[in-house]
């Protein structure tokens, strides 16, 4: 037994934080679902859609069951804040369900056989706006998700919880502090732990626009551009466990993920996607 | 009405409804102490009897459990209640006896006793209340009273009906939960086992005790409610391993069940003991130690994790290395990954 292996239950429950940049350079324009708009606008939309893929898992006959807290926090020129409505950073999917938001039409055309046109149409709960704003403080963001994991693991410590994942989506460096000052909260999350495992600590490095390069789970540094950045990202992130290794390794196409670390470099916006469709795997293990 | 054997028979439809009688206004509204407020010639459905059914329901068993109350409550006209009291929101009495249907973990009939207060005469799930409420409550294995929630409010099973605005899970036989602001641990049967008045935050029971915040401190209590522990930290775990790591001051250390520190604090942060061995920060690095306080493992590293199934890994200067725990004593080799070759 090495961890990570805990059902996810309505007595031991689970937790996604997850970490937005919110500062100015988000503004910059990208291609995403084939129109061109802002890195936080489609970063929000990303997001939403992962809230409600989750929210959609955890929807039984009887309603939405509480197996995961949710918190996402934006962080962008003084502010860190929570990006979801209400006075509480913790919410419950049931919670999420139930809230009044905007909401957006996605269409989605395909190609029948007969060469006609079909199109869906799904409406999407936007829970998160986009913002773009100002410095990145990102190490004070960082703080605030060690608070409210720390807070989380208390609360349930004692518990078999599959432990809390935390996902930072950036596209820049901390304004607010040294690499070896985020190295140290980094390694402060990271050392939070539940009876299953400790916290999970997941960065997604968004590229500037039109790049190609992306990294995704690389298992050494050298699979990364040779920049202290780059490093400092690859050692703030957490290995991933072994109930990540068969999507780790169908994404990269390793056969052997041990050591793979969850980072990204030069993430475009589909290998965001492929990061939180990992970094949120856990879905797979509610009971 | 003819009956079977030719003979015509009167029947007074005053009071009632049949299907038929839709479209047509009530021809009577019933007697006051008994009717909703709300009740006029123009609500004459299949729910006219709700509201009656409902309070002549409550009120037989408030006198059922509190005999004494006909005397103080019946007027004559009425029984114990008058719904215009109750519908306003004035009466006391109701307030009281939803406490002591809380307490007893009667939540069918705390449920039933909400219903009078309701602003309209016709009420949704009486029937759902009145067949849990024939039904006597059986007592159950935690294992059978996972929370559930319905309507917005959380229960237990199919055994406690969901009454409150939160829960947590049971254990040690008890549940932490809340109705509005009162916080308090009910029993597998439903009942109020320890009053939580005052407590802004209350935790587990892990080994006989749970941790709960007071003043904005947090202490813990026993399984009777006894603040065995005075609230003067700022963090609690839970107990494990007969201690529990708390914080105060920015500094963890770990104390025992009398509440007396067993490791001072001077940690940056700590873990929990799983098999004698806590992870620990110290001037920044992170290291392992014994129930004693004494390192097994010096703070050396950058970053260490909990130890599962005898293992766990911890970094440092971008290295990693792999620890092996052997009863007391725990050793550590460098791991020569792909990064380190």
């Amino acid at each position: 037994m090495n961890g990570y292996s805990a059902r996810i239950t309505r007595k031991n429950p689970s937790a996604f934080i997850f970490m937005v940049d919110t500062s100015g350079s988000m503004e910059e324009k990208v291609e995403f679902n084939g129109s061109a708009m802002s890195k936080s606008g489609a970063v929000a939309s990303i997001i939403n859609a992962t809230l409600g893929e989750i929210v959609a898992r955890c929807r039984r006959e009887d309603g939405y069951r509480d197996y995961f807290d949710i918190a996402v926090i934006g962080y962008g020129g003084d502010d860190i804040r929570s990006l979801l409505p209400g006075t509480e950073t913790f919410h419950t999917p049931a919670r999420l369900a139930l809230m009044r938001t905007k909401t957006s039409k996605i269409f989605k055309t395909r190609a029948l056989p007969d060469g006609r046109e079909a199109v869906a149409v799904t409406e999407v709960k936007e829970w998160v706006q986009p913002a773009a704003l100002g410095k990145t403080p990102m190490y004070a963001a960082m703080n605030r998700a060690y608070d409210l994991a720390r807070e989380w693991t208390v609360k349930h410590s004692g518990c078999e919880c599959f432990p809390p994942v935390v996902i930072n989506i950036t596209d820049g460096e901390a304004t607010d502090a040294s690499d070896e000052d985020m190295a140290k909260v980094a390694a402060k999350i990271r050392s939070l732990d539940t009876r299953d495992g400790n916290v999970l600590l997941f960065n997604i490095y968004i590229s500037s626009a039109g790049r190609q390069d992306g990294v995704l789970f690389p298992a050494s540094c050298g699979e990364l551009p040779d920049t202290p950045h780059a490093r400092l990202l690859f050692d703030m992130s957490s290995p991933v466990p072994e109930v990540y290794s068969g999507a780790v390794g169908a994404i990269t196409g390793k056969s052997d993920t041990a050591g793979c670390r969850g980072v990204s470099y030069n993430a475009s916006m589909t290998d965001i996607i492929n990061m939180l469709n990992i970094g949120t795997i856990s879905v797979n293990l509610m009971s | 009405m003819v009956l079977p054997g030719g003979e015509l028979r009167l029947i007074d439809f005053d009071g009632m409804f049949t299907p038929g009688m839709e479209g047509f206004p009530a021809p009577e509204l019933g007697t006051p102490e008994f009717r909703h407020t709300r009740r006029d010639k123009g609500f004459f459905n299949e729910h006219i009897d709700d509201y009656p059914l409902a309070l002549i329901s409550v009120s037989l068993h408030a006198l059922a459990a509190f005999p004494k109350l006909h005397a103080e409550r019946c007027g004559g006209e009425n029984l114990i209640f008058h719904p215009e009291e109750l519908i306003r929101g004035t009466c006391t009495l109701v307030n009281r006896l939803k406490d002591h249907w809380v307490c007893e973990g009667m939540n069918d009939l705390y449920r039933l006793t909400s219903l009078l207060s309701s602003r309209s005469p016709a009420i949704e799930g009486l029937r759902s209340i009145f067949a849990a409420l024939s039904q006597a409550p059986i007592p159950r294995a935690e294992g059978e009273l996972d929370i559930t929630r319905r309507d917005g409010f959380y229960g237990f099973g199919n055994i406690i009906a969901p009454i409150y605005d939160d829960a947590a899970p049971f254990s040690e036989g008890l549940a932490a939960v809340r109705i509005m602001k009162r916080r308090f641990y009910i029993d597998t049967r439903g009942r109020k086992v320890i009053d939580g008045k005052g407590l802004e935050d209350t935790g587990s029971f892990r080994e006989g005790l749970a941790a709960v915040r007071k003043g904005g401190k947090y202490g813990y209590i026993d399984t009777v409610g006894n603040m065995v522990v005075a609230p003067m930290f700022d963090q609690a775990h839970a107990f494990g391993e007969g201690v529990a790591a708390v914080g105060s001051g920015g500094k963890y250390g770990f104390i025992d069940r009398g509440g007396g520190y067993r490791i001072a604090p001077r940690f940056d942060s700590a873990e929990d003991f799983r098999s004698g061995v806590a992870v620990v920060c110290e001037g920044g690095k992170y290291g392992y130690i014994d129930p004693d306080g004494n390192y097994l493992v010096e703070p050396v590293f950058d970053f260490a994790s909990g130890f599962r199934g005898g293992r766990a890994v911890a970094e440092k200067g971008g290295d990693k290395y792999v620890l092996t725990q052997n009863d007391k004593t725990i050793a550590y080799e460098r791991l020569l990954g792909k990064d380190n070759t």
